[in-house]
């Protein structure tokens, strides 16, 4: 398999990282300072609420214990602060960008994205859990395996053609051969929530956190949806990784539910690949932090420390639960730094395939 | 403990109650403050908010948050500046009243509104919980693009004396609103390669620049205070006469505040349309509207009522659903996670004394800013009667502050300033300028959710939704009214009364009233031009992007036609009076409009832009408001310093240090780097 074979080289680049230790320079350098926090989203979404519960305990638990304040920088889809933080502000440690990982954005080279990951210094990234809600009542016997069989058409209530999660809904459906329309513009619950209840929408995505805390309750237990299938993470050698918390509700994995449909199969081919892609790089690492390039070395290992020593935090795993329900798992440092250089290995015709599946989305 | 009792009792145990008391007092300088509002306090606060119990963290967020909406009153009043998005029409009547001395009388009765209208708010947002879901799942996304039409047809209630100009600057507006990646499938338009311009153009920019500079230019030039009547001859009555006025009009106040919170319940359009909306239904569902637009109190009572009222609205489908209708919603709402707290059934069962303890936070706020205000309110409203050339200053630093707030880039001043151009231009030559925001506002919405409903549904295969009929047959009424009201005779034209003769003799300045038909033409040159150009760009678009920019486009200049139509026969009568010669009729019409001295102000203002571009809006800004005192305001140096150095602290402290806003990097100092 093609992408078992990119993996594997960036594994033997990832692993020659090695993580630097923390050192004298690196527990002096924040101290009485303070970080900016750029988040490319404004206040109340989901990336600003995880920051707003992170941001204190990092700064709790960064060597030298910094003062650290959030500034929303919102503006064309999160790309206007990302291109500040990797072209614009200094490199001195203290300015960081606190944001979802654009991947598709630079792999396709989306307009007015001035970028590149593989040149900013990663501080951490957080697992993302995601999936898929879908109208039971369209489905015969309220069951997502007779998908193929939908009563009516699947109409996907999308974000925009190049938004991560439109893109796996869509994958999703393809591989599976199931009928659907996808049709963009619906940008937030706001709006999707009242036409998935009434009806007009049929799909819509969600993560894990979400699911849990409103969610169910919002469009499964009092509206017509059921969890569909949910996106599993990829491990080096291009396997599905469950998810624990979706197993826990039941929820199949878009490979499994293949399986069902498929007499056991393997999904296989373009289309699961360019998913499997898509979920090592934007999966891997929902939401993560990043310096501009060039910043100095103990600041990226005094932010990384920092960083590392949350998920063992029982304050800051407390606070994570109260609000989103659960506890957090992070990235380890060298699954980050494969999946930050996996993006330098993509092949041209993986980008191309993506540039053509985003313009068929806006069709 | 019966819920409503626990609500209380939890508001009035402290520290809530001093949170409160706080949160009130942050939200009545920030809603002052012009172009910094509610959310922006909600964003301030947030922070503060992460260890403190849920009562006292809301009480000090929806104590703030509920009272910006009373005391950006005195901007709009006192300046004709909106102090935030939700008081903009609170400008076309209450300035007026300030300019004839009355700006007591307009603060006292917003101030009643404001309280009332948050009271019926709170408790349409207690009954409303259990039955918002109905409502809801009855709207979606054809019935939001018919609201949307429904704001663009208020364009007429707004449009002043020239229906078909309001119409060309609401299409004007729409076009703004398509700037940037299309909202249906993210492909750009009109974005020239430019990353600023990926995003719809900022409304907070556009209002300053649109409102704030044709008001300070008029302040610098004319030399004069606010108030355009001496203070011995100002009739205002004070704020009692206001405060009786309020509740005279009760049922003006009652219909609005219910139009504010229902408007308020629906996601998306919020507070930027709720003024204007309640505005637009005051005009045409009350009699004697003669003096609209011309410092009629019921212009202040309808948009102060419905936009407090509107907060209440606002946050049902937030805590019923965990569905922010608007920004500062969704602020709150991730104050709720923050704090533990799960939207939906729990807010209705087991945190049932945590909702009330926020309706309460609501009721009380209203009541207590209300009251604050009016205790000041005497000594605020004495400042129409101050040398504008001292208040002049203080707004151009809002002003420019105000409008770095949008985007927090060059491009937002270069806004601010274009639009004030246009601003000018407009009020100069007869053009209304609120159509231009609202249309700004649900052109977005309208555009994204009529190639959706025709999507799914087929073309306009959604229009017999019962829901969808029901708002049609509103704006068919909305038309009629407004047509009905265009063809009626104005009343008594021969017995002009006080507003009229008001405006005759030139001491207030309305929405649309100077007409000058040569800056007129110019202007409609200037727009047809814009527009041409707007649909060959368009031509090129994506095919699911290109029909509502064309059309809009198209629609706009048959609109123009019809102004030239009317016009070019006036300015040819103009040209005849000034003894056949265009060019002399039109530095006639020049000197009329007083265009060279606002020219030379517009260049202070593009210079200030020019300078925090050089060298960072700390020092520009300062030193511009420093020279205005001493050049314009013929002040002396120490008064010139002493702005210099008060505007300077200011923005280190307040926008820079407490707002921790990213400052320009000035490129002087970068060259030097």
């Amino acid at each position: 398999m093609r992408l078992k074979a990119q993996m594997a080289g960036v594994a033997i680049l990832a692993a020659s990282l090695s993580i630097a230790g923390q050192n004298a320079a690196a527990q002096e350098f924040y101290e009485d300072q303070t970080i900016t926090c750029v988040v490319p989203f404004p206040p109340g979404g989901g990336t600003d609420s995880f920051f707003r519960v992170v941001v204190p305990h990092l700064a709790r638990l960064i060597p030298g214990q910094p003062d650290i304040v959030i500034q929303n920088m919102d503006g064309s889809g999160g790309l206007r602060a990302n291109n500040f933080v990797a072209t614009e502000a200094e490199a001195d440690g203290f300015t960081m960008l606190c944001t979802p990982w654009l991947a598709i954005a630079q792999l396709t080279e989306q307009e007015g994205a001035r970028f590149d990951y593989s040149e900013m210094e990663l501080i951490g990234g957080q697992y993302s859990v995601d999936g898929a809600i879908i109208n039971r009542e369209i489905l015969p016997d309220e069951d997502p395996r007779n998908i193929l069989d939908a009563t009516e058409t699947v109409v996907i209530g999308g974000i925009a053609p190049s938004g991560q999660l439109d893109l796996r809904m869509r994958l999703t459906m393809d591989i599976l051969g199931a009928e659907y329309r996808y049709i963009p513009g619906y940008r937030g619950q706001a709006v999707q929530l009242p036409a998935f209840l009434s009806g007009e929408i049929h799909m819509v995505a969600t993560n894990y956190g979400n699911y849990v805390r409103t969610n169910q309750e919002l469009y499964v237990e009092n509206g017509p949806g059921t969890m569909f299938v949910h996106f599993p993470s990829f491990d080096a050698s291009g396997n599905p990784i469950p998810s624990e918390q979706m197993q826990a509700l039941g929820v199949l994995r878009v490979d499994e539910l293949y399986a069902e449909l498929n007499n056991g199969a393997m999904p296989e081919g373009q289309l699961w690949e360019a998913f499997a892609l898509l979920q090592t790089l934007s999966n891997n690492m929902g939401l993560s932090a990043w310096l501009p390039p060039g910043s100095p070395q103990e600041a990226v290992d005094a932010l990384r420390s920092g960083w590392y020593a949350m998920p063992d935090d029982p304050e800051f795993q407390q606070a994570h639960r109260e609000a989103f329900g659960r506890e957090i798992t992070f990235l380890p440092l060298e699954q980050a730094l494969f999946t930050q250089a996996a993006i330098g290995t993509v092949s041209d015709e993986m980008r191309t395939f993506f540039q053509d599946y985003i313009e068929a989305g806006q069709q | 403990m019966d819920p409503v009792l626990e609500g209380l009792s939890l508001v009035f145990s402290w520290p809530a109650l001093g949170f409160l008391g706080l949160g009130i007092l942050l939200g009545i300088w920030l809603g002052a403050l012009p172009g910094i509002g509610g959310v922006t306090g909600l964003i301030m606060l947030l922070p503060f908010t992460y260890t403190m119990d849920p009562v006292p963290a809301f009480a000090l967020m929806l104590g703030m948050f509920a009272v910006t909406t009373t005391s950006d009153t005195i901007s709009s009043v006192m300046l004709g500046i909106p102090g935030t998005v939700a008081s903009q029409a609170t400008v076309l009547d209450g300035y007026p009243l300030a300019q004839r001395g009355q700006a007591d009388r307009a603060l006292g009765a917003a101030y009643t509104c404001s309280a009332l209208g948050g009271i019926v708010g709170a408790i349409v947002l207690a009954v409303s919980m259990p039955l918002i879901r109905p409502l809801l799942t009855s709207f979606s996304t054809p019935e939001y693009f018919m609201l949307a039409l429904l704001g663009i047809c208020m364009v007429g209630s707004l449009s002043g004396k020239s229906v078909a100009k309001g119409l060309v600057i609401g299409a004007l507006g729409m076009m703004l609103g398509t700037i940037g990646e299309g909202t249906f499938n993210g492909v750009p338009r009109y974005d020239f390669g430019t990353i600023y311009l990926l995003d719809v153009p900022p409304l907070v920019a556009v209002v300053l620049g649109l409102f704030a500079i044709p008001e300070i230019l008029e302040l610098a030039t004319r030399n004069t205070s606010i108030a355009r009547v001496p203070k011995d001859q100002a009739a205002g009555g004070g704020m009692r006469r206001g405060i009786k006025d309020a509740f005279l009009n009760w049922w003006l106040v009652l219909r609005s505040s219910f139009l504010g919170t229902y408007i308020g319940m629906l996601p998306g359009l919020g507070a930027s349309i709720v003024d204007w909306v309640a505005y637009g239904f005051a005009v045409q569902s009350t009699k004697g509207k003669n003096n609209f637009g011309r410092g009629d109190i019921r212009g202040v009572i309808a948009p102060e009522s419905a936009n407090n009222a509107q907060r209440g609205g606002s946050l049902v489908p937030t805590l019923a659903f965990g569905i922010p209708g608007d920004f500062a919603m969704s602020i709150l709402l991730g104050a709720m996670m923050i704090q533990g707290l799960r939207p939906g059934a729990e807010m209705l069962t087991t945190n049932l004394g945590i909702t009330f303890s926020m309706i309460w936070t609501l009721i009380i706020a209203n009541i207590v800013a209300a009251l604050l205000l009016m205790v000041i309110g005497r000594q605020v409203a004495r400042a129409i009667f101050l040398d504008g050339h001292l208040v002049v200053p203080v707004v151009i630093l809002f002003v420019f502050m105000g409008s770095w707030l949008g985007a927090q880039a060059m491009g937002d001043l270069l806004l601010m300033l274009s639009m004030g151009v246009l601003g000018v231009l407009m009020k100069r030559s007869g053009w209304p300028r609120p159509p231009l925001i609202i249309a700004l506002v649900v052109g977005p919405t309208m555009d994204n959710s009529l190639i959706i409903s025709n999507r799914i549904y087929g073309d306009f295969g959604w229009i017999d939704r019962p829901v969808s009929m029901v708002i049609a047959a509103i704006i068919l009424l909305t038309l009629v009214l407004t047509v009905f009201n265009l063809v009626r005779r104005p009343q008594n034209p021969n017995e002009p009364n006080d507003a009229v003769k008001a405006e005759l003799e030139g001491r207030i300045s309305t929405e649309g009233g100077e007409r000058n038909p040569l800056i007129s033409v110019g202007l409609s040159c200037v727009l047809f031009v814009f527009f041409a150009g707007a649909a060959i760009l368009a031509l090129d678009f994506h095919p699911a992007n290109r029909l509502y920019p064309l059309a809009t486009s198209v629609i706009a200049l048959g609109l123009i036609a019809t102004v030239f139509w009317k016009e070019i026969p006036q300015s040819r009568t103009l040209a005849n009076a000034a003894g056949g010669k265009l060019s002399v009729a039109w530095v006639q019409a020049a000197e009329s409009g007083r265009l060279r001295i606002a020219l030379t102000f517009l260049g202070w203002i593009a210079l200030g832009v020019l300078g925090c571009w050089l060298i960072g809006q700390k020092l520009a800004i300062a030193g511009l408001m420093a020279a205005y005192v001493i050049s314009w305001g013929k002040r002396p140096l120490w008064v010139g310093a002493f702005y210099f150095v008060g505007g300077f602290a200011f923005i280190d402290i307040f926008y820079d240090r407490t707002m921790n806003l990213f400052m320009h990097d000035p490129v002087l100092l970068s060259l030097f780097d």
